[in-house]
C-alpha cells in the first residue's frame, strides 16, 4: 500500500527563481538601451523602392533627386534586391550606357539582408558590422518592408537617446 | 563620465580608419571612379602638386554625374568634385567627427596629418565597428567574412 505523501507549502525566502539567471547584467546605460529598444524607437531614413523591372536609369534618376544611397526592389511590398551606390560604382559606372536601359532586376543584389522592426539597435549595430553593409531593410513579421535603417540614423539616435546624459 | 561621453571623446586613431585614395585634379571621373574601387572606398580626395587636398569626389556625387551628364565620365574630376572639403586630423575626438559630420551632411571625411596631407579617410561605418568592438561586449560577434568577399558578395548596400 502506497503512502499518502504529505505536502510542504513552498519557502518563499528559500525559493531560487529559475529565470533569474537568465537577467542580462549590463554593463552601461548604452548597452542596455542599444539591447532593449526596438528597431521602431529608430527614426528610418527615407527610403525609395522599385518594382524589378524598372530601368537603371530610372533608378539612378531617383537616387539622385532623392538624395538617397540606396533603393529597395520589391515585389508584393517585400524586398528582393537593393541597388546602392557601391553597386553603381562597383558594376554600372564602367559601362553606364549599357547598363541604364536594363531592368534594376539585373543590377541589383538579390536577396538583401534584412532586420525586423523588433530587433534591437544592437543586432543592427552587428548585422551592418558584420555584413559591412551601410544600409539595411527593415521589414515587419509578414516580411513586407517598412523603412531602410542606415548608418546615419543610428548614430543619430544614439546622439539623440544620450543628449541629456 | 557617461559611456556616451567616454564615446565621443575617444580618438579617431582608434577607430579603423579607410586607405584614402588621391588622384590630381586632370584624372578623369573615370580614373576617380577607378581609385576608389580599387580601394574599396566611397570617396577619392583630390590633391594639388603639394600633396594638399583640395577636394573630394565620391559615390554620391557619381550618382549625380550619372543622372544629369553620364557622357562627363572622361571629363577632369578638378571640374566635378565637391570643392568644401573638412578635414581633421588624427588627434580629434569621434564627438568632433559626428558634428562635422552632422553639420555639413558628409558621408566621409579626409583625416589629415600634422603637415595636412591627407592619410586616411573614416565614415559611420568605421564608427559603428568601433562602437560594436568596444562598448557592446555582449553582442554574439559572428566572425567576420574576409573583406574581399564581404564585398564582393555584398547582401546590403
Amino acid at each position: 500500500m502506497l503512502k499518502p505523501r504529505h505536502r510542504h507549502e513552498p519557502d518563499p525566502t528559500s525559493f531560487d527563481d529559475p529565470l533569474r539567471r537568465y537577467e542580462t547584467n549590463y554593463r552601461s546605460d548604452l548597452d542596455r538601451t542599444l539591447h532593449e529598444d526596438a528597431m521602431e524607437s529608430v527614426e528610418m531614413m527615407p527610403f525609395a523602392c522599385v518594382e524589378p523591372n524598372t530601368s537603371v536609369g530610372r533608378v539612378i534618376q531617383l537616387m539622385a533627386g532623392l538624395d538617397i544611397a540606396c533603393v529597395v526592389v520589391v515585389r508584393r511590398d517585400r524586398p528582393v534586391g537593393i541597388l546602392s551606390e557601391r553597386d553603381v560604382l562597383d558594376r554600372l559606372s564602367c559601362d553606364y550606357d549599357l547598363w541604364a536601359g536594363r531592368p534594376v532586376s539585373d543590377a541589383m543584389t538579390p536577396d538583401p539582408v534584412v532586420v525586423h522592426e523588433t530587433d534591437s539597435p544592437a543586432h543592427v549595430l552587428n548585422v551592418m558590422d558584420v555584413g559591412m553593409f551601410r544600409h539595411v531593410p527593415i521589414v515587419d513579421a509578414d516580411g513586407r518592408l517598412t523603412g531602410v535603417i542606415g548608418a546615419r540614423r543610428i548614430t543619430r539616435y544614439l546622439q539623440r537617446h544620450f543628449a541629456s546624459v | 563620465m557617461s559611456t556616451l561621453n567616454h564615446l565621443m571623446h575617444d580618438r579617431i586613431g582608434q577607430l579603423d580608419l579607410r586607405p584614402c585614395p588621391t588622384v590630381h585634379p586632370l584624372a578623369t571621373v573615370d580614373e576617380a571612379n577607378a581609385a576608389m574601387r580599387h580601394n574599396r572606398v566611397g570617396a577619392v580626395i583630390i590633391v594639388d602638386q603639394a600633396g594638399k587636398p583640395i577636394g573630394m569626389f565620391n559615390e554620391k556625387l557619381l550618382i549625380r554625374l550619372l543622372a544629369e551628364r553620364p557622357d562627363a565620365l572622361g571629363e577632369h574630376v578638378v571640374r566635378h568634385m565637391a570643392r568644401h572639403l573638412h578635414t581633421l586630423p588624427l588627434s580629434a575626438s569621434i564627438g568632433d567627427l559626428l558634428d562635422t559630420m552632422r553639420m555639413h551632411s558628409l558621408r566621409w571625411v579626409c583625416v589629415v596629418d600634422i603637415t595636412g596631407r591627407p592619410v586616411a579617410l573614416t565614415g559611420l561605418r568605421g564608427l559603428i565597428t568601433h562602437v560594436v568592438e568596444n562598448y557592446l561586449p555582449d553582442v554574439v560577434k559572428v566572425h567576420p567574412i574576409e573583406s574581399h568577399l564581404a564585398m564582393a558578395f555584398r547582401e546590403g548596400a
